[in-house]
């Protein structure tokens, strides 16, 4: 089991949605941390304390991006989230199953069904 | 002997030749039409622009703009009248000087002082003397409401500013506030970053496609909390043709298809914040503009106004209001106020 702490392994300021955005995006950190958790396939704990807080570009591109790119069960299955807050973790759940259903509803309209 | 002849030769020549002037100088000569080279412009007494003032705020920032589109090069701000600067109307007073430095480096601006202590001591707290390149002394400020603004300025998304605006209370104000404050915050610098500078502004003023600034203040008095952001973009009613964001898309085809893009900036704005929230809708937790209204959920008595070109949307313990005022500030402010316990 891999632990990451996003306030010290990434930054206590995690902000904005695109690379492009700022130094540390929901893109970056879904690249440097998640993806990596997925394609190891190594169950990893995501700490969520210490930040300095989450806006919701940066919590859906990180982890509904992440949503979009693989399965949601692949997604639950090698990350799991770790907050004393637990609205926190209950959106990023909604993020995540809000990403997945638009991918089906895509997938559903490009094969006519 | 020899020189002094020299000299008179001199002399002599050269009143031959100013006589010739006198004679033949040109008598048509047209006197050219010179405009002053600087422009001076009286400021309003107050900067705030939610009342009365908000007009004459307004006003003056276009005087600013228009003498420097025409090519004017050293504004004179007249600020001796000033007594009162309110947050927001400070913010886009700042905001404005400070774009027209960055887009125009051979601008020069000087400024007389407010014969208002408090007023001079309130700009020299938010950089504004050292930004036009003014030196000031002025002793340390007696008003604590003078000493607790706090200012902060970028482009992008960059969190690790909130710390320089509103660090100082850490341990004084909630956690949860605090991080609401965090997304809020972040998410405006998102927002300004994707939406704000879509297009080009109305003010004949052009600006490079990759310069996309914003402006943060924060002030304490009398136990309320106020953090204001600022940027000069399109405005939200005008961003939303133009936008990537699913929900502002759908949002403006509806009115578009109804033909209610005429009902004012105010309406556009509120839709915006409606469809900004999440397609599950589970915990009512929104994405975007809903979170940055939504921060002052986390404080009692806190109030939330989202001041964009003509509109203003407000919220105030869970009551939404807006409506539109007659001007446009060309931009769009983001207000919080909230009740802090203490000082800090």
């Amino acid at each position: 089991m891999k632990e990451i702490f996003l306030a010290q392994d990434f930054s206590r300021h995690p902000a904005g949605r695109y690379k492009s955005d700022g130094p540390y995006s929901g893109e970056l950190f879904r690249e440097q941390h998640l993806v990596p958790a997925i394609l190891e396939r190594e169950p990893t704990t995501i700490h969520l304390d210490g930040a300095r807080g989450y806006g919701s570009s940066f919590l859906e591109e990180a982890f509904g991006g992440l949503a979009r790119m693989y399965s949601t069960e692949q997604v639950r299955k090698y990350i799991r989230l770790q907050s004393r807050d637990g609205n926190l973790i209950d959106r990023i759940i909604s993020y995540i199953e809000d990403a997945s259903s638009k991918k089906a509803k895509r997938k559903n309209m490009l094969f006519g069904i | 002997m020899k020189k002094n002849a020299k000299n008179q030769k001199l002399i002599t020549r050269r009143e031959i030749q100013n006589a010739f002037w006198r004679k033949f100088r040109p008598r048509n000569r047209k006197k050219r039409n010179r405009e002053p080279r600087f422009k001076a412009c009286v400021a309003p007494e107050v900067f705030c622009i939610f009342n009365k003032h908000r007009n004459l705020v307004i006003d003056y920032l276009d005087e600013l703009r228009q003498h420097v589109s025409t090519g004017c090069r050293h504004l004179i701000l007249d600020l001796s009248k000033t007594k009162q600067f309110i947050a927001a109307g400070a913010i886009l007073f700042y905001a404005e000087i400070d774009r027209l430095l960055d887009l125009h480096p051979t601008l020069k601006i000087t400024c007389r002082n407010p014969f208002n202590k408090k007023a001079t001591q309130v700009l020299n707290q938010i950089g504004f003397f050292k930004r036009i390149g003014k030196r000031v002394i002025c002793s340390g400020s007696s008003h604590d409401d003078v000493v607790t603004w706090r200012v902060a300025r970028g482009q992008a998304v960059l969190g690790e500013k909130y710390d320089l605006v509103l660090g100082k209370y850490d341990g004084v104000i909630a956690e949860a506030l605090q991080e609401e404050l965090y997304a809020g915050l972040t998410e405006a610098m998102t927002n300004a970053h994707h939406h704000a500078y879509i297009s080009f502004r109305d003010d004949g003023i052009t600006s490079p496609r990759e310069y996309k600034p914003w402006w943060m203040f924060s002030q304490e008095k009398d136990g309320m909390l106020s953090v204001v952001f600022c940027d000069l973009g399109v405005g939200i009613p005008r961003s939303l043709p133009h936008s990537e964001d699913p929900g502002w898309q759908r949002w403006y085809t509806v009115m578009n298809r109804f033909k209610l893009l005429g009902n004012g900036d105010a309406h556009l704005i509120s839709g915006a914040i409606r469809h900004s929230r999440t397609r599950t809708r589970k915990d009512h937790r929104g994405k975007g503009l809903t979170q940055i209204v939504e921060t002052v959920k986390a404080s009692e008595g806190g109030t939330a106004i989202i001041l964009s070109n003509r509109g203003w949307y407000r919220v105030q313990e869970g009551n939404e209001t807006y409506g539109d005022y007659r001007r446009s500030i060309l931009g769009t402010i983001i207000s919080w106020q909230m009740p802090i316990a203490g000082g800090a």
